[in-house]
């Protein structure tokens, strides 16, 4: 197998018009603003990472239990300590925000991070399509965070009307409280620039793959990164339009969901979870993509089913329109359409399982070094398909009924946003960060990170299961003294988690201290992979490509080989 | 399904043939999502109500074949509770006639239901029905009621309206008790009371401003702005 | 307090004869086993779900669906529940353990093994694709069966009967529940301390829930019923079950509605159809007893006099004197006072009432009697 005669295409000299730091603010090059993103996405983890724990240290004192409450007013002892005690509403803020700052600021942005560095590359494209339009996406998100971050210090605070903000509850403090306000338009800009984000995605992986890279040959992160710019584009207009429905309703006198007006509130949740629903694909999505190549690498195998992949991530695209209203099984909802609602939910789990199969067949007969990548990748899978399952019994709308709403809702959706998403992040940037910065991360440090993070992860959510099944709703600062165990279990896993953080903080502080890697392939698995993030230097030169770069001769749909 | 590796085909030239896609593509992608956002917007709500429609979930659900369908006597009852709230502390007192009633499942039924404003600015408020269990309210018609409207009252008026309805005979046979609810939201865009007593004044020719409280009968025989309500007798099945 | 005295005396006469027939067969002659009686049922209808026993274990323990299901709904929930695990556990298990035989046998051990280089394998693709429709083919029938019971009691249920059935119009409001017995008139909420009173349900009678709230979003959660449902303000949600088991039941607001959603709190009793006819009979009576409560709790270190209470005493009996209204008058004061003595208003209200609560309940008991016992002034007004 040798490498196609690279068509030669005159070199682009780089022209630099700034240095320092003004370059890294005007720069349209994806490798630059990838990196921005990665950072503003780390940042941002950390700061939702501490509302959480605002919120968990809260949960875990002895006055949130709150017969002890009671007993201490009836004996007329001090309350025990108690975080919010004085201050419900904040909590509301704490957990409204640690919500939107996740999945808007860390979660997406996280995953545009690599999708941003790393597809052109893997297409062997020499920037994104629109590339100023790709930096205007990332700069947008510097006043949507900052919109959101200070309306805590605006009058009433910020939004606590949870991430989803239900109306009514969202209209209340209409005209005096702008924190409502200013979380929609943070919405707004985080919408628009994921919506940018999503058709130059489609634009550059369409129009700028390298000359041979055919569409049966496009790796599968730039597969995903296709299906997930779909989702964007389709679902977050939808959203848009939810969250302006609210903005309308509190300032501009509509009514779309005063119900006293003609609106409804039950609209704004169809509407909301329309884009919702779809969007936990886009928080998973790309990970999907970029996991596979993750296996293979340290498997030392090609990537199992890639035709199959590609239309189970189609799949997963295409009901995740159809599932919204699982959502909502309480609002009352004729039977009929719960049952359809519960079918096309339990579809989703197919394709989703047949991923992980195939995942594991991916392993299956390879020689596994385990990277702390690759850790955190199998730790997805045990972590994922927990998570998964717990989904299915949630898609049964009479269990549904009971535990929507829950703390086994919360516990659901951390397993796969936490255990999945972030443990995919996780294991991207292990696997990425040698060619993204030209420096490895500490092994040694990252098995730390994974164990704590792993073992963290799994004790902090599965004990949110048990509180959500013992009957501990969501979303309350205080609980009857039977959730008290659960809830000190979560708290102790949440520390755990937000150690591993911590240090995988410092260790990417740190990375850039050590050797800088001399060679293409740092981790010496392009002999079979043949993707091109690996065939330019570490960090890629601006433009990534001199020459138009040789394509991958290894067939990715194909063959049965050595089949045990 | 081959069994070797495949050898690279001779990849076609980049020129060979336009692929990806073509600046008016690209446009079109930009303007998905403006029309997504005005789907969403502007679109949705009226697919919403259809749906609900079918589905028997939207406020005041009113089937307008059951109205109209001809009186059937099933000789089935189901017992009807006619639940009044006033929301948003307004200043209404709002109660039925009856507060039961056993009705034939086909056949029109009548409540009457009494307003009076108590306080002494006018009020404008939406009367929202509401049928529960969900079941009912897709066999659920009506043929009078004060509901298909705002209303307004002036400062101590005191009004009341029939209301006719009928279930439809192929009514779930598990519906045995139904609860009709009556909500009366506060129209919040409330005109101010100068322009809300013209406006009463001109559709009624009363002054409410001068009309005596305790002399309803005068503002209230031509209601304003019920449509069929306005007669205070019941309407006949036709 | 959302009373309607008025509609009160739609009662039957068949439940007050019960009513007081039980009255009598408890009433005592010693006045400790008569106090010991309205206690049990101060504690049957108004039980203290923040109690905790000495070793901090809550008193009435926290119930849910799927251990301890306490309705039919709930019992068959938790069935299709244990169920669909069943069923799905394959799904759990067999990737993990794929997972670990994966890890531990395909690790590179640097022996130089060749990795395979197999990419596809179109048997096992189908296999994994066709074996979980399969699974969602055997969950969908039974949940099917399930979702039609839970849309509306069965058939042979009447509904309109009150013996057969409870409906009740629940209302949400920030932070509180109302509850409206359609069928025994009866409105309850919040109590004289202001706090929320519990829903008495019948063991073993369907009970009809029509939903509905006053102001934002709310959820009525009571888990070990196994239904929830959403409450939305001008609209009426509907949900049904029958309590199989009796005891005190916790629950909590399910959707967040503000700065006191965590404190938005449920409870429910489950008696027997007797005690709901004593619970009908006290409901009955309640409202006639507030001014004697009123000018009993005046206020901190004040005590009515004597002559005050027994004016409104004698007026409370002038209606009717019979033993289930002199039960009701006992056993409103000693409920309220077990509610103001939970949740203190202010300090120095509640240590009053803890130090003077037994004896102003001796001074009300006393004057019962002597009220009782003297000639009545006129008939029974019935």
């Amino acid at each position: 197998m040798e490498p196609i005669a690279p068509a030669v295409i005159a070199p682009q000299l780089e022209i630099k018009r700034y240095t320092g730091i003004m370059d890294w603010l005007t720069t349209v090059d994806h490798k630059k603003i990838g990196l921005m993103y990665f950072w503003f996405v780390v940042i941002m983890g950390l700061v939702g990472g501490a509302m959480a724990g605002a919120i968990r240290v809260q949960l875990a004192t002895p006055g949130a239990v709150w017969e002890v409450v009671e007993a201490a007013h009836l004996n007329g002892t001090d309350v025990p300590f108690n975080l919010f005690s004085e201050n419900r509403h904040l909590y509301n803020q704490m957990v409204t925000m640690h919500a939107s700052i996740m999945i808007f600021f860390t979660i997406i942005p996280g995953f545009i991070a690599f999708m941003n560095y790393i597809v052109p590359i893997m297409i062997g494209a020499r920037d994104m399509a629109f590339p100023k339009m790709n930096a205007f996406g990332f700069w947008l998100l510097i006043p949507a965070a900052i919109l959101m971050l200070t309306s805590f210090f605006v009058q009433g605070g910020a939004a606590a009307s949870g991430w989803t903000a239900y109306p009514p509850l969202s209209l209340q403090g209409m005209g005096t409280n702008p924190g409502q306000d200013m979380w929609v338009f943070g919405v707004h800009l985080a919408g628009v620039s994921s919506i940018l984000a999503a058709i130059n995605f489609i634009v550059t992986v369409t129009n700028l793959r390298a000359p041979g890279m055919t569409w049966s040959r496009l790796p599968l992160f730039a597969w995903a990164t296709i299906f997930v710019s779909i989702i964007q584009l389709l679902a977050t207009p939808v959203l848009a339009a939810a969250v302006t429905m609210v903005l309308m309703d509190r300032n501009f006198g509509t009514t779309f969901t005063i119900a006293s007006q003609g609106g409804d509130p039950v609209l704004y949740q169809h509407i909301f979870w329309t884009y919702s629903h779809p969007a936990v694909y886009i928080m998973i999505l790309p990970g999907f993509g970029a996991i596979s190549h993750v296996f293979a690498s340290f498997s030392r195998k090609r990537i199992f089913g890639y035709i199959s992949m590609i239309y189970a991530i189609g799949a997963i695209t295409l009901l995740g329109f159809m599932v919204w209203a699982h959502h909502m099984f309480s609002v009352g909802m004729p039977t009929i359409l719960q049952a359809y609602f519960m079918y096309a939910s339990l579809l989703i789990g197919v394709p989703t399982g047949i991923k992980v199969f195939n995942w594991l067949a991916t392993m299956w007969g390879g020689s596994i070094r385990f990277t702390t990548s690759m850790k955190f990748a199998c730790g997805f899978i045990c972590l994922f398909v927990i998570g998964g399952f717990g989904g299915l019994i949630l898609a049964m709308v009479p269990t549904d009924i009971s535990l929507t709403d829950s703390y086994f809702v919360v516990g659901h959706f951390h397993m796969v946003l936490v255990g999945g998403s972030v443990m995919l992040l996780f294991s991207m940037t292990y696997y990425w960060w040698p060619k993204m910065s030209g420096h490895f991360l500490s092994e040694k440090a990252g098995s730390w990170v994974f164990w704590l993070m792993f073992l963290g992860v799994f004790v902090a959510f599965f004990a949110m299961h048990i509180s959500g099944y013992a009957g501990m709703p969501r979303r309350v600062p205080v609980y009857y003294a039977d959730f008290k165990f659960s809830n000190y279990l979560t708290t102790v896993g949440y520390f755990m988690t937000f150690i591993a953080a911590l240090i995988f903080f410092v260790d990417l502080l740190v990375s850039y201290r050590r050797p800088k890697i001399t060679v293409d392939d740092p981790w010496a698995i392009n002999d079979i992979q043949q993707s091109l993030e690996w065939a330019t230097s570490c960090p890629p030169p601006v433009y990534n490509f001199a020459v138009s770069p040789p394509i991958p001769v290894v067939e990715q749909i194909a063959h049965r080989g050595n089949n045990p | 399904m081959t069994d070797t590796i495949l050898p690279n085909p001779t990849p076609a030239p980049a020129e060979a043939s336009p692929r990806g896609v073509s600046p008016a593509a690209i446009v079109a992608l930009f303007l998905i999502p403006v029309a997504m956002l005005c789907f969403a917007l502007f679109a949705f709500k009226p697919l919403y109500l259809m749906w609900c429609k079918v589905t028997g979930t939207q406020f005041r659900p009113n089937n307008p074949d059951v109205a109209a369908a001809a009186t059937v006597h099933t000789g089935r009852y189901v017992k009807v509770f006619f639940e009044t709230t006033v929301l948003d502390d307004m200043p209404v007192r709002f109660w039925a006639d009856k507060t039961s009633a056993e009705v034939e499942v086909g056949a029109d039924a009548t409540n009457l239901y009494h307003f009076h404003n108590v306080s002494d600015h006018p009020v404008h408020f939406r009367p929202v029905h509401q049928v529960s269990p969900i079941n009912a309210s897709t066999e659920f018609g009506m043929k009078v009621c004060f509901c298909f409207n705002d209303q307004v009252m002036a400062p101590g008026e005191t009004k009341e309206f029939p209301v006719v309805f009928s279930f439809a005979p192929k009514l779930d046979e598990r519906v045995k008790t139904v609860t009709l609810c009556y909500s009366l939201f506060e129209k919040t865009d409330a005109e101010s009371a100068e322009a809300l007593q013209q406006r009463i004044k001109e559709k009624t020719g009363v002054d409410s401003a001068v009309v005596s409280p305790q002399a309803p009968g005068a503002a209230a025989a031509p209601a304003p702005s019920t449509g069929s309500a306005t007669a205070p007798a019941p309407a006949t099945a036709p | 307090m959302m009373l309607r005295a008025g509609f009160l005396t739609k009662l039957t006469m068949r439940t007050m004869l019960v009513a007081i027939a039980l009255c009598l067969a408890t009433a005592g002659t010693s006045v400790a086993a008569d106090t010991a009686e309205v206690d049990r049922y101060v504690e049957r209808f108004n039980p203290d779900i923040f109690q905790l026993d000495e070793n901090g274990k809550p008193v009435h323990e926290m119930k849910n669906a799927f251990s301890s299901p306490a309705s039919d709904i709930a019992q068959d929930v938790a069935t299709n529940n244990w169920f669909n695990l069943f069923v799905f556990m394959p799904f759990l298990i067999l990737p993990q353990i794929l997972l670990l035989v994966v890890i531990f046998k395909f690790r590179d051990r640097g022996d130089g093994r060749k990795p395979a280089t197999f990419m596809t394998n179109h048997k096992l693709e189908l296999a994994w694709t066709a074996i979980p429709c399969l699974a969602l083919v055997i969950v969908s029938v039974p949940v099917w069966e399930l979702l039609y019971k839970m849309e509306l009691p069965p058939t042979q249920v009447d509904t309109n009967n009150p013996d057969q059935a409870t409906i009740v119009k629940v209302t949400g409001r920030q932070f509180a529940w109302d509850y409206e017995y359609k069928h025994e008139n009866i409105s309850i909420g919040t109590d004289a301390a202001g706090l929320q009173e519990p829903l008495v349900l019948v063991l073993g009678r369907t009970t009809l829930l029509n939903i509905t709230s006053n102001d934002v979003n709310h959820a009525w959660w009571v888990p070990a019923y196994g239904v929830k449902k959403d409450a939305f303000k001008g609209r009426y949600t509907n949900t049904w079950f029958t309590p199989t088991v009796a005891g005190v039941f916790k629950g909590n607001c399910a959707e967040l509605c503000g700065p006191g959603h965590g404190i938005m709190f449920i409870s429910s009793v489950v008696v027997t159809a007797d005690e709901f006819d004593v619970y009908k009979s006290l409901q009955r009576h309640r409202a006639d007893t507030f001014k004697i409560w009123n000018q009993l709790q005046r206020g901190a270190g004040e005590t009515a006099s004597d002559a005050d209470l027994k004016a409104l005493v004698t007026k409370y009996f002038e209606k009717d004197a019979s033993d289930g209204r002199r039960f009701a008058l006992r056993y409103w004061i000693a409920a309220n006072f077990a509610s103001l003595r939970r949740k203190p208003q202010d300090r120095a209200l509640h240590d009053d009432v803890i130090r003077t609560f037994q004896s102003k309940r001796d001074q009300l008991e006393q004057l019962i009697a002597t009220v009782l016992s003297s000639p009545k002034p006129v008939a029974s007004a019935e």
